[in-house]
Protein backbone atom coordinates (compact mmCIF):
# COMPACT_ATOMS: atom_id res chain seq x y z
CA UNK A 1 0.00 0.00 0.00
CA UNK A 2 1.46 3.50 -0.80
CA UNK A 3 1.18 6.02 0.96
CA UNK A 4 -0.50 9.36 -0.57
CA UNK A 5 -1.18 12.30 -0.26
CA UNK A 6 -4.52 14.43 -1.78
CA UNK A 7 -4.42 18.26 -2.05
CA UNK A 8 -7.94 19.18 -2.69
CA UNK A 9 -9.64 21.54 -4.89
CA UNK A 10 -12.84 22.89 -5.11
CA UNK A 11 -14.89 23.59 -8.11
CA UNK A 12 -17.72 25.59 -6.43
CA UNK A 13 -20.42 27.53 -7.84
CA UNK A 14 -22.87 29.97 -5.84
CA UNK A 15 -26.41 29.48 -5.61
CA UNK A 16 -29.40 31.57 -4.52
CA UNK A 17 -30.50 31.62 -1.57
CA UNK A 18 -33.90 31.47 -0.15
CA UNK A 19 -34.00 32.84 3.78
CA UNK A 20 -33.89 29.92 6.34
CA UNK A 21 -31.72 27.87 3.55
CA UNK A 22 -28.64 27.02 3.29
CA UNK A 23 -26.34 27.43 0.21
CA UNK A 24 -24.81 24.44 -1.00
CA UNK A 25 -21.57 23.99 -3.55
CA UNK A 26 -19.79 21.78 -5.21
CA UNK A 27 -16.62 20.84 -4.71
CA UNK A 28 -14.88 18.26 -7.10
CA UNK A 29 -11.49 16.65 -6.30
CA UNK A 30 -9.58 15.09 -9.26
CA UNK A 31 -7.02 12.58 -8.58
CA UNK A 32 -3.67 13.49 -10.44
CA UNK A 33 -0.23 11.24 -10.33
CA UNK A 34 2.42 13.08 -8.10
CA UNK A 35 5.72 11.25 -7.66
CA UNK A 36 5.68 7.11 -8.14
CA UNK A 37 4.21 7.09 -4.83
CA UNK A 38 2.36 9.87 -4.12
CA UNK A 39 -1.01 11.00 -5.64
CA UNK A 40 -2.74 14.59 -5.56
CA UNK A 41 -5.80 16.24 -6.49
CA UNK A 42 -5.78 19.15 -8.73
CA UNK A 43 -8.31 21.86 -8.03
CA UNK A 44 -10.52 23.11 -10.16
CA UNK A 45 -11.81 26.06 -8.34
CA UNK A 46 -14.65 28.61 -9.07
CA UNK A 47 -15.02 31.03 -6.29
CA UNK A 48 -17.99 31.57 -4.05
CA UNK A 49 -18.63 35.51 -4.41
CA UNK A 50 -21.46 35.97 -2.08
CA UNK A 51 -21.04 35.50 1.60
CA UNK A 52 -22.51 37.93 4.17
CA UNK A 53 -22.97 38.32 7.73
CA UNK A 54 -25.08 34.97 8.88
CA UNK A 55 -24.68 32.82 5.65
CA UNK A 56 -24.25 29.71 6.26
CA UNK A 57 -22.42 27.68 2.67
CA UNK A 58 -22.35 24.06 2.94
CA UNK A 59 -19.54 22.91 0.37
CA UNK A 60 -20.20 19.08 -1.02
CA UNK A 61 -17.37 17.41 -1.50
CA UNK A 62 -16.80 14.59 -4.11
CA UNK A 63 -13.73 12.70 -4.91
CA UNK A 64 -12.79 11.48 -8.17
CA UNK A 65 -10.06 8.44 -8.83
CA UNK A 66 -8.96 8.07 -12.19
CA UNK A 67 -6.60 5.33 -11.58
CA UNK A 68 -6.82 2.11 -11.62
CA UNK A 69 -6.35 0.71 -8.20
CA UNK A 70 -8.62 2.16 -4.96
CA UNK A 71 -7.89 5.04 -2.84
CA UNK A 72 -8.50 5.31 0.92
CA UNK A 73 -9.02 8.60 2.29
CA UNK A 74 -8.25 8.63 5.76
CA UNK A 75 -8.70 12.63 6.68
CA UNK A 76 -9.93 15.77 5.10
CA UNK A 77 -9.44 19.38 6.43
CA UNK A 78 -9.82 23.22 5.53
CA UNK A 79 -7.93 26.05 7.19
CA UNK A 80 -8.35 29.39 6.27
CA UNK A 81 -5.18 30.80 6.03
CA UNK A 82 -5.59 34.28 4.48
CA UNK A 83 -7.90 36.95 3.22
CA UNK A 84 -7.60 39.55 0.51
CA UNK A 85 -8.15 42.85 3.08
CA UNK A 86 -5.97 43.83 5.40
CA UNK A 87 -8.89 44.98 7.96
CA UNK A 88 -10.45 41.49 7.68
CA UNK A 89 -8.24 39.16 9.55
CA UNK A 90 -8.58 35.14 8.87
CA UNK A 91 -10.23 34.37 12.17
CA UNK A 92 -13.52 32.38 13.21
CA UNK A 93 -14.96 36.40 14.15
CA UNK A 94 -14.97 37.00 10.21
CA UNK A 95 -15.80 33.51 8.68
CA UNK A 96 -16.10 30.02 10.71
CA UNK A 97 -14.91 26.75 8.69
CA UNK A 98 -16.80 24.07 10.14
CA UNK A 99 -14.90 20.37 10.36
CA UNK A 100 -15.30 18.14 7.41
CA UNK A 101 -18.48 16.22 8.27
CA UNK A 102 -18.60 12.85 6.24
CA UNK A 103 -17.21 9.23 6.91
CA UNK A 104 -13.62 8.53 7.46
CA UNK A 105 -12.17 6.30 5.71
CA UNK A 106 -13.43 5.94 2.69
CA UNK A 107 -12.84 4.39 -0.39
CA UNK A 108 -12.96 5.73 -3.73
CA UNK A 109 -12.72 2.79 -6.09
CA UNK A 110 -10.81 2.26 -9.50
CA UNK A 111 -12.04 4.92 -11.78
CA UNK A 112 -15.12 6.22 -9.97
CA UNK A 113 -16.50 8.90 -8.59
CA UNK A 114 -18.20 9.42 -4.59
CA UNK A 115 -19.48 12.25 -2.95
CA UNK A 116 -18.20 12.01 0.37
CA UNK A 117 -18.78 14.67 2.77
CA UNK A 118 -19.12 18.68 3.10
CA UNK A 119 -17.11 21.45 4.46
CA UNK A 120 -19.19 23.84 5.63
CA UNK A 121 -18.52 27.50 5.71
CA UNK A 122 -20.52 30.10 8.59
CA UNK A 123 -20.13 33.88 8.43
CA UNK A 124 -21.26 35.33 11.37
CA UNK A 125 -22.52 38.24 12.24
CA UNK A 126 -19.36 39.57 13.97
CA UNK A 127 -17.88 39.71 10.75
CA UNK A 128 -16.36 43.27 9.82
CA UNK A 129 -16.94 45.95 7.65
CA UNK A 130 -13.69 45.54 6.99
CA UNK A 131 -14.64 42.24 5.06
CA UNK A 132 -16.88 43.42 2.45
CA UNK A 133 -15.63 42.47 -1.00
CA UNK A 134 -12.88 40.32 0.65
CA UNK A 135 -11.52 37.24 -0.42
CA UNK A 136 -10.76 34.14 1.89
CA UNK A 137 -8.41 31.55 1.33
CA UNK A 138 -8.20 27.83 2.26
CA UNK A 139 -5.77 25.43 2.29
CA UNK A 140 -7.70 21.81 1.98
CA UNK A 141 -6.13 18.99 3.10
CA UNK A 142 -6.76 15.08 2.60
CA UNK A 143 -4.82 12.19 3.52
CA UNK A 144 -5.17 9.00 1.28
CA UNK A 145 -3.66 5.54 0.94
CA UNK A 146 -3.35 3.43 -2.40
CA UNK A 147 -6.13 0.72 -1.05
CA UNK A 148 -3.97 -2.91 -2.23
CA UNK A 149 -7.26 -4.82 -1.71
CA UNK B 1 65.61 11.11 -9.30
CA UNK B 2 63.65 14.28 -11.36
CA UNK B 3 62.10 11.76 -13.45
CA UNK B 4 60.86 9.98 -10.11
CA UNK B 5 59.82 13.04 -8.36
CA UNK B 6 58.40 14.19 -11.76
CA UNK B 7 56.01 11.70 -11.83
CA UNK B 8 53.84 11.77 -8.60
CA UNK B 9 53.71 15.60 -9.48
CA UNK B 10 52.53 14.71 -12.75
CA UNK B 11 49.93 11.87 -11.41
CA UNK B 12 48.80 15.15 -8.79
CA UNK B 13 48.51 17.58 -11.73
CA UNK B 14 46.66 15.19 -13.49
CA UNK B 15 44.25 14.26 -10.94
CA UNK B 16 43.84 17.70 -9.29
CA UNK B 17 40.99 18.17 -12.04
CA UNK B 18 39.33 15.43 -12.11
CA UNK B 19 38.95 15.54 -8.15
CA UNK B 20 37.55 18.79 -8.34
CA UNK B 21 35.29 17.74 -11.09
CA UNK B 22 34.38 14.66 -8.74
CA UNK B 23 33.77 16.90 -5.59
CA UNK B 24 31.45 19.18 -7.67
CA UNK B 25 29.18 16.08 -8.84
CA UNK B 26 28.90 14.78 -5.61
CA UNK B 27 28.27 18.29 -4.25
CA UNK B 28 25.68 18.36 -6.62
CA UNK B 29 24.39 15.06 -6.19
CA UNK B 30 23.65 15.34 -2.24
CA UNK B 31 21.84 18.55 -2.88
CA UNK B 32 19.73 17.06 -5.00
CA UNK B 33 19.43 14.13 -2.92
CA UNK B 34 18.20 16.49 0.03
CA UNK B 35 16.43 18.52 -2.43
CA UNK B 36 14.09 15.67 -2.84
CA UNK B 37 13.71 14.33 0.64
CA UNK B 38 13.28 17.93 1.93
CA UNK B 39 10.66 17.37 -0.94
CA UNK B 40 9.57 14.64 0.89
CA UNK B 41 9.47 15.74 4.14
CA UNK B 42 7.00 18.53 3.50
CA UNK B 43 5.12 17.07 0.74
CA UNK B 44 3.78 18.94 -2.19
CA UNK B 45 2.11 22.47 -0.51
CA UNK B 46 -1.40 22.62 -0.02
CA UNK B 47 -3.38 23.94 -2.52
CA UNK B 48 -6.00 26.48 -2.09
CA UNK B 49 -9.59 27.95 -2.98
CA UNK B 50 -10.80 30.98 -2.61
CA UNK B 51 -14.24 32.25 -1.65
CA UNK B 52 -15.72 35.91 -1.22
CA UNK B 53 -17.71 37.86 0.50
CA UNK B 54 -20.60 40.21 -0.92
CA UNK B 55 -21.05 43.89 0.12
CA UNK B 56 -23.66 45.97 0.54
CA UNK B 57 -24.61 47.55 -2.64
CA UNK B 58 -24.86 51.04 -3.16
CA UNK B 59 -28.22 52.97 -2.55
CA UNK B 60 -29.59 55.28 -5.93
CA UNK B 61 -29.57 58.68 -5.92
CA UNK B 62 -32.83 58.92 -3.36
CA UNK B 63 -35.73 60.73 -4.56
CA UNK B 64 -36.54 63.98 -1.97
CA UNK B 65 -40.16 65.85 -1.84
CA UNK B 66 -40.80 69.19 -0.53
CA UNK B 67 -43.50 69.25 2.51
CA UNK B 68 -43.62 71.12 5.66
CA UNK B 69 -40.96 68.28 6.39
CA UNK B 70 -38.74 67.03 4.19
CA UNK B 71 -40.18 63.25 2.63
CA UNK B 72 -36.68 61.15 1.25
CA UNK B 73 -37.47 57.87 -0.68
CA UNK B 74 -34.81 55.34 -2.24
CA UNK B 75 -35.32 52.40 -4.50
CA UNK B 76 -34.31 49.33 -1.79
CA UNK B 77 -31.25 46.89 -2.21
CA UNK B 78 -30.19 43.58 -1.80
CA UNK B 79 -27.15 42.46 -0.46
CA UNK B 80 -27.57 38.47 -2.21
CA UNK B 81 -30.45 36.75 -4.45
CA UNK B 82 -33.63 37.54 -1.65
CA UNK B 83 -31.43 38.73 0.78
CA UNK B 84 -32.51 42.48 1.16
CA UNK B 85 -30.72 45.25 3.17
CA UNK B 86 -31.98 45.25 6.96
CA UNK B 87 -31.84 49.30 7.67
CA UNK B 88 -31.14 52.32 5.58
CA UNK B 89 -29.40 55.86 7.17
CA UNK B 90 -30.58 58.69 5.61
CA UNK B 91 -27.91 61.63 6.33
CA UNK B 92 -28.99 65.09 5.76
CA UNK B 93 -26.51 67.24 4.53
CA UNK B 94 -26.53 71.52 5.12
CA UNK B 95 -23.57 72.75 3.94
CA UNK B 96 -20.53 70.60 5.34
CA UNK B 97 -22.41 69.55 8.23
CA UNK B 98 -23.86 66.22 7.68
CA UNK B 99 -25.70 64.28 10.59
CA UNK B 100 -28.06 61.16 10.45
CA UNK B 101 -32.07 62.18 9.82
CA UNK B 102 -33.44 58.77 9.93
CA UNK B 103 -32.45 55.06 10.37
CA UNK B 104 -35.03 53.01 9.32
CA UNK B 105 -35.36 49.30 9.27
CA UNK B 106 -36.29 47.84 6.14
CA UNK B 107 -39.61 46.42 6.83
CA UNK B 108 -40.75 50.05 7.14
CA UNK B 109 -40.13 50.56 3.81
CA UNK B 110 -37.93 52.63 1.69
CA UNK B 111 -38.66 56.42 2.76
CA UNK B 112 -38.60 58.27 5.22
CA UNK B 113 -39.64 61.79 6.24
CA UNK B 114 -36.77 64.08 7.94
CA UNK B 115 -38.84 65.82 11.14
CA UNK B 116 -35.69 67.32 12.16
CA UNK B 117 -34.82 69.49 9.12
CA UNK B 118 -34.08 73.22 10.42
CA UNK B 119 -36.88 74.92 8.25
CA UNK B 120 -35.65 77.76 5.93
CA UNK B 121 -32.53 76.01 4.94
CA UNK B 122 -31.08 73.73 1.89
CA UNK B 123 -30.24 70.53 2.11
CA UNK B 124 -29.15 66.94 0.20
CA UNK B 125 -30.08 64.02 1.74
CA UNK B 126 -27.71 60.24 1.19
CA UNK B 127 -28.77 57.10 1.82
CA UNK B 128 -26.61 54.39 2.68
CA UNK B 129 -27.87 50.65 3.15
CA UNK B 130 -26.39 48.54 6.26
CA UNK B 131 -26.76 44.65 6.96
CA UNK B 132 -25.96 42.77 10.15
CA UNK B 133 -24.43 45.17 13.01
CA UNK B 134 -21.19 46.09 10.88
CA UNK B 135 -21.32 46.17 7.47
CA UNK B 136 -22.52 49.12 5.75
CA UNK B 137 -22.78 50.65 2.22
CA UNK B 138 -21.70 53.76 0.69
CA UNK B 139 -23.82 56.92 0.60
CA UNK B 140 -25.60 57.10 -2.33
CA UNK B 141 -25.22 59.99 -4.48
CA UNK B 142 -26.87 63.15 -2.87
CA UNK B 143 -30.35 63.84 -4.02
CA UNK B 144 -31.63 67.20 -5.32
CA UNK B 145 -31.85 70.00 -2.91
CA UNK B 146 -34.68 70.58 -0.98
CA UNK B 147 -35.56 73.76 1.25
CA UNK B 148 -37.80 73.20 3.86
CA UNK B 149 -40.70 75.79 4.31
CA UNK B 150 -40.23 78.30 6.86
CA UNK B 151 -37.84 81.02 8.59
CA UNK B 152 -34.33 80.00 8.76
CA UNK B 153 -32.81 81.09 12.72
CA UNK B 154 -29.09 79.81 13.74
CA UNK B 155 -28.80 76.51 14.51
CA UNK B 156 -25.76 74.70 15.80
CA UNK B 157 -24.92 70.88 14.49
CA UNK B 158 -21.85 69.36 15.82
CA UNK B 159 -19.95 72.17 16.75
CA UNK B 160 -20.83 74.37 13.86
CA UNK B 161 -23.03 76.78 13.82
CA UNK B 162 -25.00 77.52 10.92
CA UNK B 163 -26.71 81.27 9.52
CA UNK B 164 -29.29 81.63 6.67
CA UNK B 165 -27.34 82.53 3.87
CA UNK B 166 -29.20 83.60 0.62
CA UNK B 167 -32.02 81.18 -0.71
CA UNK B 168 -31.72 78.90 2.43
CA UNK B 169 -28.15 78.54 1.38
CA UNK B 170 -26.85 76.73 4.76
CA UNK B 171 -23.71 78.61 6.08
CA UNK B 172 -21.09 77.41 9.01
CA UNK B 173 -19.23 80.01 10.58
CA UNK B 174 -17.79 77.95 13.26
CA UNK B 175 -16.83 74.24 12.83
CA UNK B 176 -15.07 72.33 15.35
CA UNK B 177 -12.24 69.74 14.83
CA UNK B 178 -12.87 67.41 12.27
CA UNK B 179 -12.42 64.83 15.12
CA UNK B 180 -15.48 65.91 16.03
CA UNK B 181 -17.56 66.12 13.03
CA UNK B 182 -20.16 63.76 11.58
CA UNK B 183 -19.13 61.36 9.26
CA UNK B 184 -21.84 61.28 6.15
CA UNK B 185 -22.32 57.48 6.59
CA UNK B 186 -22.01 57.33 10.22
CA UNK B 187 -24.99 55.64 12.08
CA UNK B 188 -25.76 58.13 15.06
CA UNK B 189 -28.12 56.74 17.64
CA UNK B 190 -28.85 58.04 21.08
CA UNK B 191 -29.63 60.81 23.23
CA UNK B 192 -29.77 64.49 21.56
CA UNK B 193 -26.41 65.61 21.44
CA UNK B 194 -25.40 69.05 23.29
CA UNK B 195 -24.80 71.78 21.65
CA UNK B 196 -21.68 71.51 19.61
CA UNK B 197 -20.46 67.94 20.91
CA UNK B 198 -20.93 65.26 18.66
CA UNK B 199 -22.06 61.84 19.28
CA UNK B 200 -19.71 58.72 18.89
CA UNK B 201 -20.80 56.48 15.50
CA UNK B 202 -22.29 53.28 17.15
CA UNK B 203 -20.77 50.72 15.51
CA UNK B 204 -23.36 48.10 16.87
CA UNK B 205 -26.86 48.13 15.23
CA UNK B 206 -28.76 51.21 15.66
CA UNK B 207 -31.47 51.42 17.01
CA UNK B 208 -35.23 52.34 15.29
CA UNK B 209 -35.30 55.58 14.33
CA UNK B 210 -32.77 57.29 16.80
CA UNK B 211 -31.81 60.38 15.28
CA UNK B 212 -30.03 63.56 16.30
CA UNK B 213 -31.77 66.79 16.17
CA UNK B 214 -29.87 69.62 15.29
CA UNK B 215 -30.02 72.14 18.48
CA UNK B 216 -30.64 75.62 18.13
CA UNK B 217 -28.86 78.46 19.13
CA UNK B 218 -28.18 81.81 18.91
CA UNK B 219 -24.94 82.40 16.85
CA UNK B 220 -21.29 83.30 18.30
CA UNK B 221 -20.96 87.35 17.56
CA UNK B 222 -19.02 88.05 14.80
CA UNK B 223 -15.14 87.57 15.02
CA UNK B 224 -15.90 85.06 18.22
CA UNK B 225 -15.12 81.99 16.16
CA UNK B 226 -12.71 79.65 16.81
CA UNK B 227 -9.38 80.67 17.08
CA UNK B 228 -6.75 80.59 14.59
CA UNK B 229 -9.58 78.31 12.28
CA UNK B 230 -10.33 80.33 9.43
CA UNK B 231 -14.78 80.26 9.03
CA UNK B 232 -15.40 77.72 6.64
CA UNK B 233 -18.53 76.59 5.51
CA UNK B 234 -19.81 75.21 2.09
CA UNK B 235 -23.03 75.75 -0.13
CA UNK B 236 -24.49 75.02 -2.97
CA UNK B 237 -25.37 77.36 -5.99
CA UNK B 238 -29.28 76.93 -6.36
CA UNK B 239 -29.39 74.21 -9.59
CA UNK B 240 -26.61 72.16 -8.05
CA UNK B 241 -26.29 69.02 -6.26
CA UNK B 242 -22.65 69.14 -5.60
CA UNK B 243 -21.30 71.40 -2.03
CA UNK B 244 -19.10 73.88 -3.14
CA UNK B 245 -17.22 76.45 -1.07
CA UNK B 246 -18.92 80.38 -0.98
CA UNK B 247 -17.69 83.43 0.33
CA UNK B 248 -18.81 84.15 4.09
CA UNK B 249 -20.92 87.53 3.89
CA UNK B 250 -18.93 90.36 5.96
CA UNK B 251 -19.79 91.50 8.70
CA UNK B 252 -22.45 89.03 9.48
CA UNK B 253 -25.86 90.92 10.45
CA UNK B 254 -26.62 91.19 14.12
CA UNK B 255 -29.40 88.14 15.15
CA UNK B 256 -31.33 88.12 17.73
CA UNK B 257 -30.66 85.50 20.28
CA UNK B 258 -32.98 82.36 20.18
CA UNK B 259 -33.71 79.60 21.98
CA UNK B 260 -35.80 76.76 20.28
CA UNK B 261 -36.03 73.05 21.54
CA UNK B 262 -36.65 70.38 18.59
CA UNK B 263 -39.41 67.50 18.84
CA UNK B 264 -38.72 64.42 20.11
CA UNK B 265 -37.16 61.78 17.91
CA UNK B 266 -40.08 59.53 16.38
CA UNK B 267 -39.65 56.77 14.50
CA UNK B 268 -40.08 56.28 10.98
Amino acid sequence: MAAGAILAGAAAWGTGLRPGETAEDAMTLVARQGTAAQYTFAVRSTPVDDLYPGAERRLALTMTNPYGFDLLVTAVRADLVSTTRPGCAPVPANLVVRAYAGDLPVRIGAGAERETGAVALHMPNTVVDDCQRAGFTFAVHADATRDAR
Amino acid sequence: MRGRSAGPAGRRRFLQPLLLALGVAVALAAGGGVGRLTGWATGSPPETFTVYAGKVPRVAKPRVYRHTQPRISWTSVEIAPDRPAQRYLVTRHLGSVAQLACNVPAAAGPRCTDVHAPAGYRATYTVAATYGPSWVGPASEPSRMVETPGVPVPIAIAGATILPGAAGTPIVVRTAPPAARTRPSAAVSGPPAAPGIEPEPQPSEPAAGAVVPPVVRPPAPPGHGTPGEPAKESGRDPGQDRPGPIELPAPVPDLEPVEKELPAVTDE
